[in-house]
């Protein structure tokens, strides 16, 4: 590490690899790809390898697979129902990809990819037009009536109607920002209290026990937040597939 | 031992294997339930991203808005009270759940599925 780059900001750089640039689109390989590329290799290595034995009595990696397969099969179930089964592929991946990229993070000199908003909402928007997609290709021009909330007096429809369309259109923006807002201030908390411990040299011990502290709650968050980004993407999806709000 | 006919002994089985695992997807549905403690900071997050995220979105739509048309502040302003509205919407419905969520204890399906209306 550079003597100059001691700012809290400074471990979300990007730094670019392999610079590459597709149609006066610069697509370089950066950390951040880096970090994504063994998110996905992390993910991939740990469900394949842990479930080679395919035991009957699984062992401590298959329980920790199986685990994460029933959290998120039961999650799809309660929120969405049977119907939500055929999306089980695409939210176990997400749960996994953000669980996964949010833990390696936590990582020393690892980067948080999901500490880059242009990352949370590029998911969010996959989310956001998956959706939507979902429930215009179900209900047709039913879908629709998502936007006017059942029993309200007619002359209130026109104020309520765009009210309902602004609070759909925020959904990507929030599910985007709450996850880059949590990672990204917990890791700039994180640097922080880190500098404290530097600067007060001996004293320095009051705020290592406090980071020690706010490691753990950081895992939490780790894990909270994938959870948060999944669930909501099943409250999204059960409202395009059973219209009601 | 004595000899059971195997077709009965079988749809026995397959009775007492539905009864335990609908036994068993009752008890992952409250657990499920129960189990994601939130922090107090996080339900404050939650909120706060709400009320940004409304203003955020209604804003920027008012500013294309704007720049389309030519009405510079207007419809920008205009966008930004209904914004306004749409945050202290979401705002109350998120926070309803997280009581919801935080009273019952075991919330009942509705309440997780869709946020209590505000009429």
């Amino acid at each position: 590490m550079s003597a100059e780059n001691h700012s809290p900001l400074a471990q979300f750089e990007i730094k670019r690899f392999v610079e590459m640039n597709v149609g006066g689109i610069d697509a370089s390989f950066t950390n951040s790809s880096l970090w994504m590329v063994i998110t996905v290799v992390a993910v991939t290595a740990m469900l394949t390898l842990s479930m080679r034995g395919r035991a009957m009595v699984p062992g401590r990696w298959q329980s920790v697979a199986e685990l994460s397969y029933e959290f998120i099969a039961n999650m799809l179930r309660e929120n969405v129902g049977s119907e939500g089964r055929r999306y089980f592929p695409f939210v176990f991946t997400l749960f996994m990809f953000i669980l996964f990229s949010n833990v390696l993070g936590l990582i020393p000199y690892s980067f948080t990819s999901t500490s880059h908003i242009i990352v949370t909402f590029g998911m969010a928007i996959v989310v956001f037009l998956g959706v939507t997609l979902i429930g215009i290709i179900r209900h047709k021009g039913k879908f629709l009536t998502l936007f006017a909330p059942s029993g309200v007096p007619v002359f209130l429809m026109p104020l309520l109607i765009p009210i309902e369309i602004i609070s759909y259109l925020t959904r990507p923006v929030s599910l985007a920002l709450r996850l880059f807002a949590n990672m990204m201030a917990g890791h700039t908390l994180l640097k922080v209290f880190g500098g404290f411990v530097v600067a007060l040299g001996v004293f320095g011990i009051a705020p290592l026990f406090f980071i020690v502290a706010l490691y753990g709650l950081e895992l939490i968050v780790a894990f909270l937040q994938a959870y948060v980004f999944t669930i909501l993407t099943c409250l999204y999806l059960n409202d395009a597939i059973h219209l009601h709000h | 031992m004595t000899e059971e006919d195997p077709k009965t002994s079988f749809s026995e089985l397959d009775a007492r294997l539905h009864k335990a695992r609908q036994k068993e997807d009752e008890r992952v549905t409250r657990l499920a339930k129960t189990a994601p403690e939130k922090p107090g900071a996080g339900a404050a997050m939650r909120i706060a991203v709400e009320m940004i995220s409304a203003l955020l979105v209604s804003g920027g739509i008012g500013w294309y808005l704007d720049d389309w048309l030519g009405t510079r502040p207007w419809v920008m302003l205009a966008m930004l009270l209904l914004g306004c509205g749409v945050g202290l919407r979401n705002t109350y419905r998120t926070a309803m759940r997280l009581n919801a969520d935080l009273h019952e204890g075991l919330p009942s399906d509705d309440s997780v599925a869709k946020p209590p209306e505000e009429k």
